[in-house]
């Protein structure tokens, strides 16, 4: 192990060089603003309308809602890669309602998979630890067991997009996985928001955000979650209301502040999608702002007549 | 020999790196995560000495200490050699750093060195000062991997693996590998700590003493070694030198911690840690080890010198007071040192923490942090929250699972939701509420209690435009807020939070006591004591807004006085039927204030809470800030069920009778029954007397407060202060002018206001309160 000064400095340098020639890479790495453009809605045969499944287990409600919209078949091809976005914010337990129920979660992915998709992605940006708000909220093992990946967010993989409609919000940064997907389905459950109102699919999508999300909170964060949905819009909102949480949203914690509502809803329309959500809640949407300014923007239809809903027990 | 020697050195540091690897979420390993802590016989010595009241708690802590404490007077100091995670990170520096040097120096003749630093450890521990947390060589490598080495390590890999990233095949290659890296080995991520290069430093320091002698801290400093030696002094295990030694000195300047005499035949006693290189070196094979009985002939002196002896003494004497009085008071001086949930006395936590770094390394949110001066010097190096940097789970009891001495007390989860370690407050200059106006309620949804220790209310400020618009002010709940920091740490106002953590006395908050809100007030509602009346349903409980659900129409007077949350429930006996309606307010003027705008001047008084009143079909009273309404629909007597009621109710609401501080200033003949409180415009609305009058600011915290005398009907108003009530007193006069009143001044402080048959007597009352009366007199 004896070297001489000459050996040294050779071995030196190659290291050196070694070690250099990533980091030149790393260098525009972070630098990945790359300004990409939102994502483009996939053109799928699921019915127009919400399709609202009642009673029953949450796993069935949910198989039983898609089928009615016309089957995940409709929506999802041979080798797609679906994202399938739950609410996964909080270290909370699947009856606390303050995360997408993991039973609908099993379903979704399980149909995906049957469908043909080629990868199915579920993911969030949680509130608390996420580690620990995974495990808790019993979703990345339900989406593991019936064959979906489940990341945690990269700080890497989030892509910089801007935002042509908005008027907040001009560009902000997206977990990359949503821009490449085939089909991003949004799987928000009901609840609470002491600022939003109520928060069901568009607020969701403030999980698929980068950088400081504390921010939008001040001031205008109606019109900011209405901005993001311009660029990233879901091709498929389920509304998780099997359990709902009906005060000290969006994080709860306590029994007496949920209630079972035993429905799943489905539709392509966001809009109406959170218009039912808010209808099921006891609110009118109108009065909740970010749903009444993206229907204004002219993102999906506020009127659940108009919209048509059809309901049925299972 | 060696071989097997090395062959265990490298498996005891594997498994240390394994464990520290492992103390992180989900903790897989929680039984052993602190193996290597709780080995120190010194360790157990020392704490035992310093918290020798509470030995029970030690038990089992230390039953690993015990177990090689009974070994070493057989086997020697194998410990040090074969074991210990220090001492082989010093053989391998000291190899790497001086591979050729000659070793035989030893310019310092220190070996009892070791022994005045044990005594002084000691004999300060007694005197309750915690030096062996900084001295003891396994806290100080646990700490020094944890928090050095391992931060270090994630920092250059990560750095690598982000340096592959971009690059297409090369991230293809590393992904799997960064997967398990991030998965296994660094599952917390980039950890940082303050004062790392401090840190850093001073272990780095430790090694380079290797440029002295090898095994510098081993053979002069290291107090375990000091006790390990001790026991060994006439180990049963022994170097024996045949006659074959043709005192070549080989052993002698190959030996690493100097335990060999000049000659290689004698040693110092004690010294040996059975490195077996001395077997190995001796060209003649004259040296073996052996069993054997006795003392050992031919032992060197290691000279304990009294002046050394006394010198630990005074150094012990002269340590301890230095130590325990350079100290923070941690409830009154440092107002941000939290505490992990688990330390209760914080005496108690500097006699028993030995300062591992493993509830920091293990804290999720990497928000425990080595505390250096914010606790007195005795509290250097000991975990504090930092919540700004990572704030303390809800759900998360790792740190008071991967202490080793206890010092952070097992929690179980249901526990840890009541364990409270600190308070939050707001900073109102920088709240974005409180000081720019607009909402934020980012606090309030990260708040992890069910009941919420963070609650909003509606405000009604005047924006840019001085037009008026409704703000949610958040304020905090001491009664229910733990002090866990993540409202501070997901504050999104720049540098520190608006909302801090400070420092409380930690403790366990009851169980029943955590019951408020929504669980507290259901718990108002009567229960048994009111058979055979049952109630028909759990009932419903109307939070903030949601009371238009309960009170349609007429909901708004209740947020006027200051509405918190109702509760209602049916009871039913046999075809008769009850309703209670309890109303959490604000506070107790605004519990009295409701209840005074409801009743009705004639309605019969009762002595029921702070005060009732009773009708054919409803009674009501209120008490603190309570305000309970009961209905009764039956054909029986109305009175009897009513009051069994309202005494039910009231029985667990105890406390003082309370009286709304104003209305001492009352006049004397006032009809008691008669009198509103009023807090805003709509209970104004039914006040004709200052019509179109801007008499009282609401919104500054002014109150009114309309009566009936037999002869007149009025109105006390109570300003804030003196200055205020000159200030409305002159818009009252001029309003009063503008409708046609003609002045005159009766005495000083009264005045009379005339207008055809009308007079308004305005009179001061105490300080800061107006008293207006109307009366009708003839104009004859």
């Amino acid at each position: 192990m004896n070297y001489t000064r000459r050996e040294f400095l050779a071995i030196a340098g190659a290291v050196g060089a070694g070690l250099a020639l990533p980091l030149t890479g790393c260098k525009s790495g972070f630098a990945r603003v790359k300004e990409a453009a939102g994502r483009r809605l996939r053109t799928s045969k699921i019915k127009p309308g919400i399709f609202a499944a009642r009673g029953g287990d949450p796993y069935r409600l949910t198989i039983d809602a898609v089928r009615a919209a016309g089957g995940m078949e409709s929506l999802v091809r041979k080798g797609d890669k679906v994202v399938i976005k739950p609410n996964m914010a909080w270290d909370r337990k699947p009856e606390q309602a303050a995360n997408t129920n993991p039973d609908v979660m099993r379903a979704l992915v399980e149909m995906c998979r049957k469908a043909g998709a080629g990868e199915v992605v579920v993911f969030d940006r949680p509130c608390n630890e996420a580690r620990q708000t995974y495990a808790r909220s019993g979703i990345a093992d339900a989406a593991k067991k019936a064959g979906a990946r489940v990341p945690f967010v990269d700080e890497r993989r989030f892509t910089e997009i801007k935002i042509p409609k908005g008027l907040m919000l001009k560009k902000w940064a997206v977990f990359s996985e949503i821009l490449d997907a085939d089909v991003f389905i949004n799987v928000p459950i009901v609840k609470h928001h002491s600022l939003a109102g109520i928060t069901v699919g568009l607020k969701n999508l403030m999980g698929c955000v980068g950088g400081d999300r504390g921010q939008w909170h001040k001031e205008h964060l109606h019109q900011r979650i209405a901005d993001i949905n311009t660029v990233i819009p879901a091709d498929l909102t389920v509304v998780d209301a099997f359990r709902i949480l009906t005060a000290h949203g969006p994080q709860g914690g306590s029994l007496s502040d949920v209630t079972e509502v035993n429905t799943i809803a489905v539709s392509t329309d966001p809009v109406a999608a959170d218009a039912y959500g808010a209808m099921l809640f006891g609110v009118e949407a109108r009065d909740i702002d970010h749903i009444r300014i993206a229907n204004e923007m002219g993102q999906g239809k506020i009127d659940l007549d108009a919209a048509g809903v059809h309901e049925f027990d299972v | 020999m060696i071989l097997l020697r090395r062959i265990t050195q490298i498996a005891s540091i594997l498994f240390f790196l394994t464990l520290i690897v492992l103390t992180a979420y989900p903790l897989a390993a929680e039984r052993w995560v602190d193996f290597f802590l709780r080995l120190s016989p010194h360790l157990m010595f020392a704490v035992l000495l310093n918290a020798f009241r509470d030995l029970s708690r030690f038990a089992l802590v230390f039953l690993p200490a015990l177990v090689l404490l009974a070994l070493i007077p057989v086997l020697g100091r194998f410990f040090c050699g074969w074991v210990c995670p220090l001492g082989t990170t010093l053989d391998v520096t000291d190899r790497i750093l001086r591979r050729r040097h000659d070793f035989s120096r030893e310019p310092l003749k220190w070996k009892p060195l070791k022994y005045y630093l044990l005594l002084a450890i000691l004999i300060a521990a007694y005197f309750e000062a915690n030096l062996y947390g900084w001295l003891d060589p396994l806290p100080l490598v646990t700490r020094a991997y944890m928090l050095v080495i391992f931060p270090i390590l994630n920092f250059l890999a990560q750095l690598g693996f982000d340096g592959l990233y971009p690059v297409q095949p090369f991230r293809f290659a590393a992904a799997p590998a960064e997967d398990v890296f991030r998965t296994y080995v660094f599952p917390q991520g980039q950890q940082h700590f303050i004062g790392h290069f401090w840190l850093f430093i001073i272990f780095a320091a430790v090694l380079l003493l290797v440029f002295i002698n090898r095994r510098f801290w081993c053979r002069f400093l290291c107090p375990l070694g000091a006790v390990a030696a001790l026991a060994s002094w006439s180990s049963v295990y022994r170097r024996v030198v045949s006659d074959k030694c043709t005192e070549c000195q080989k052993c002698v300047r190959k030996c690493r911690m100097g335990a060999i005499g000049a000659g290689g035949k004698r040693d110092y006693p004690g010294e040996c840690i059975e490195c077996f290189t001395c077997v190995d070196v001796c060209p003649e094979g004259a040296v073996s080890f052996r069993w054997g009985w006795g003392k050992r002939k031919g032992d060197l002196d290691v000279n304990l010198a009294r002046r050394g002896i006394l010198a630990g003494i005074t150094g012990a004497l002269a340590a301890a007071p230095i130590v325990r009085l350079s100290f923070a008071n941690p409830e009154r001086g440092e107002s941000y040192l939290v505490r992990p949930p688990g330390v209760l006395e914080e005496e108690r936590f500097l006699q028993e923490c030995i300062r591992c770094g493993e509830c920091m390394k293990v804290c999720p949110t990497n928000g425990l942090h080595p505390s250096w001066f914010e606790a007195g010097l005795e509290g250097m190096w000991m975990p504090r929250l930092v919540s700004r940097i990572g704030y303390c789970e809800f759900n998360c009891t790792l740190c008071t699972r991967v202490c080793p001495t206890n010092a952070i007390n097992k929690l179980t989860l249901d526990e840890k939701y009541r364990f409270v370690i600190g308070v939050a407050k707001f900073d109102t200059n920088r709240c974005i509420p409180y000081a720019e106006g607009v909402d934020c309620i980012v606090c309030e949804e990260h708040c992890p209690v069910p009941e919420k220790a963070i609650r909003l209310r509606r405000e009604r400020v005047l924006d840019d435009n001085n037009k008026e618009k409704d703000v949610l002010i958040p304020y905090v709940v001491e009664d229910a807020c733990i002090g866990c920091g993540i409202c501070e740490n997901k504050c999104p106002v720049n540098g520190q939070g608006a909302i801090r953590v400070y420092t409380i006395k930690p403790f366990l908050r009851e169980p029943s006591k955590g019951k408020i809100g929504k669980e507290y007030i259901r718990e108002l509602m009567p229960g048994e004591e009111v058979s055979p009346w049952k109630a028909s349903a759990s009932g419903d409980v109307f939070e903030g807004e949601r009371l238009f659900d309960f009170i349609d129409g007429g909901a708004e007077i209740y947020f006027e006085y200051g509405f918190i949350r109702a509760a209602t429930r049916e009871y039913k006996a046999g075809k008769d039927a009850a309703t209670v309606d309890i109303f959490e307010m604000r506070d107790p003027t605004a519990a009295f204030g409701i209840f005074s705008y409801e009743r009705a001047a004639d309605q019969p008084a009762i002595d029921i809470g702070s005060g009732g009143v009773m009708s054919d079909y409803q009674s009501a009273f209120w008490h603190r800030k309570y305000y309970v309404k009961v209905s009764y629909y039956g054909e029986g007597s109305a009175a009897e069920h009513l009051k069994k009621f309202a005494v039910a109710v009231a029985k667990k609401t105890p406390g003082e009778k309370f009286d709304v501080t104003m209305l001492k200033s009352l006049r004397a003949d006032a009809l008691t029954g008669s009198v509103i409180l009023i807090r805003g415009p709509i209970a104004m609305r039914s006040i004709t007397l200052l019509s179109d009058i801007d008499a009282i600011p609401f919104d500054a915290g002014a109150l009114g407060a309309s009566y009936r005398t037999a002869k007149s009907s009025g109105l006390l108003i109570q300003y804030n202060s003196g200055a205020e009530r000159e200030k409305y007193l002159g818009k009252i006069r001029s309003g009063l002018a503008n409708k046609g009143y003609t002045e005159s001044q009766v005495k000083k402080g009264r005045s009379e206001f005339r207008k055809n048959g009308d007079r308004i007597t305005a009179e001061l009352a105490g300080d800061k309160c107006i008293d207006l009366s109307l009366e009708q007199i003839s104009t004859d």
